[in-house]
């Protein structure tokens, strides 16, 4: 079993770009992980700050799954993870950020996402889900951008214009100039999808500076 | 129990804020949370009116906004349905004053907080909003 191959491309002028991602969940086929819509660091040229702002998502939804969209990578190193309390412990690399607890997300173990319920301190956070023991495992933490869920025997189409808004878009709120690691992609996973599913997304996006 | 809230994001520039507040339900009633908290913007504006709202509600429930005072001033209400999922889209900026203000901003206890109230939320039920404002007075 394995998540579905997304066909994609991407556009981009050197001011405005658009990514269109698109795949269908065949019998066996699991989730998607982190795929990534937009890949900033392969624009040409590189925007400032190697940041885009978000204009606009467009996202039709075929299943009852969720489709979660974010900024890659802001944070990532390795944790123990104990069953007791469903707890992360950190390790080694960046440490937990306590603006988790007020911007929650989620954090990929070992491969395997996880709700974050709490950031208690800068080393222990406390997840939704049982993460079993574990010792000395990656984990990486994106920065939520979008949510949105299907439903069953009907076909979505969201849209969202983020053009009225401060800053004429939606812009990372850590980008590769103001926190080591974060990639300024934008990522796209999915919770729920199944056999005969489908997902198509359009992202508009703009130089952010 | 808690809700799991997915995205809560506030900007501000001095002038034009927007909030993206995304929430999964474990059942619990949302009562009067705080969306916009006037205080905590920087600079801090009288009031805000809203520009616009975007809301995608998943359950049979419904959402509603109102502007904080000793009687909450109801703004907007959307209602959901069972086995669908709805986008509401609604632009405020081409009415009277350039947005949907509160109804009496000398009201007595009137903070101008844009709160969130929801009736019949249930185990499961999801909403996302992204709501535009501006500095009123």
């Amino acid at each position: 079993m394995a998540a579905p191959t997304p066909v994609q491309s991407q556009e981009w002028n050197g001011r405005r770009g658009a990514a269109t991602w698109r795949a269908a969940w065949g019998v066996g086929d699991t989730d998607i992980t982190d795929s990534v819509v937009s890949d900033v660091s392969a624009l040409s040229p590189l925007p400032g700050s190697n940041a885009v702002k978000l204009l606009a998502a467009d996202v039709i939804v075929n299943g009852n799954f969720a489709v979660i969209i974010e900024w890659a990578r802001v944070a990532s190193g390795t944790v123990d993870t104990t069953t007791l309390n469903t707890r992360a412990t950190w390790v080694s690399g960046d440490q937990f950020d306590t603006v988790w607890a007020t911007r929650p997300g989620d954090i990929t173990i070992n491969g395997v996402v996880f709700t974050i319920t709490s950031v208690d301190s800068a080393t222990q956070i406390t997840l939704a889900s049982d993460p079993g023991d574990q010792t000395g495992v990656a984990y990486q933490v994106d920065e939520p951008l979008e949510r949105f869920i299907g439903q069953s025997d009907a076909t979505y189409q969201f849209h969202r214009d983020y053009t009225d808004a401060p800053s004429g878009g939606r812009i990372p709120a850590k980008t590769s100039s103001t926190r080591t690691g974060a990639t300024g992609d934008l990522v796209l996973t999915t919770s729920g999808a199944a056999n005969l599913d489908e997902l198509l997304v359009r992202l508009t996006f703009e130089a952010d500076r | 129990m808690a809700n799991t809230i997915n995205i809560n994001e506030t900007n501000w520039d001095g002038r034009r804020g927007s909030i993206h507040y995304a929430v999964t339900s474990d059942g619990t009633a949302v009562t009067d949370t705080t969306l916009v908290d006037i205080s905590a913007l920087s600079p801090a504006p009288g009031s805000v009116k809203i520009r616009s709202l975007d809301v995608v509600i998943n359950g049979d429930f419904a959402l509603i906004f109102e502007i904080d005072a000793t009687t909450d001033q109801e703004v907007e209400r959307f209602q959901g349905q069972t086995d669908v999922t709805y986008q509401f889209l609604r632009d405020y900026t081409d009415g009277p004053n350039v947005g949907r203000q509160a109804s009496d901003k000398a009201a007595a206890g009137f903070t101008g907080d844009v709160l969130i109230t929801t009736s019949g939320l249930a185990n499961l039920d999801e909403f996302n909003l992204f709501m535009v404002f501006e500095r009123d007075s």
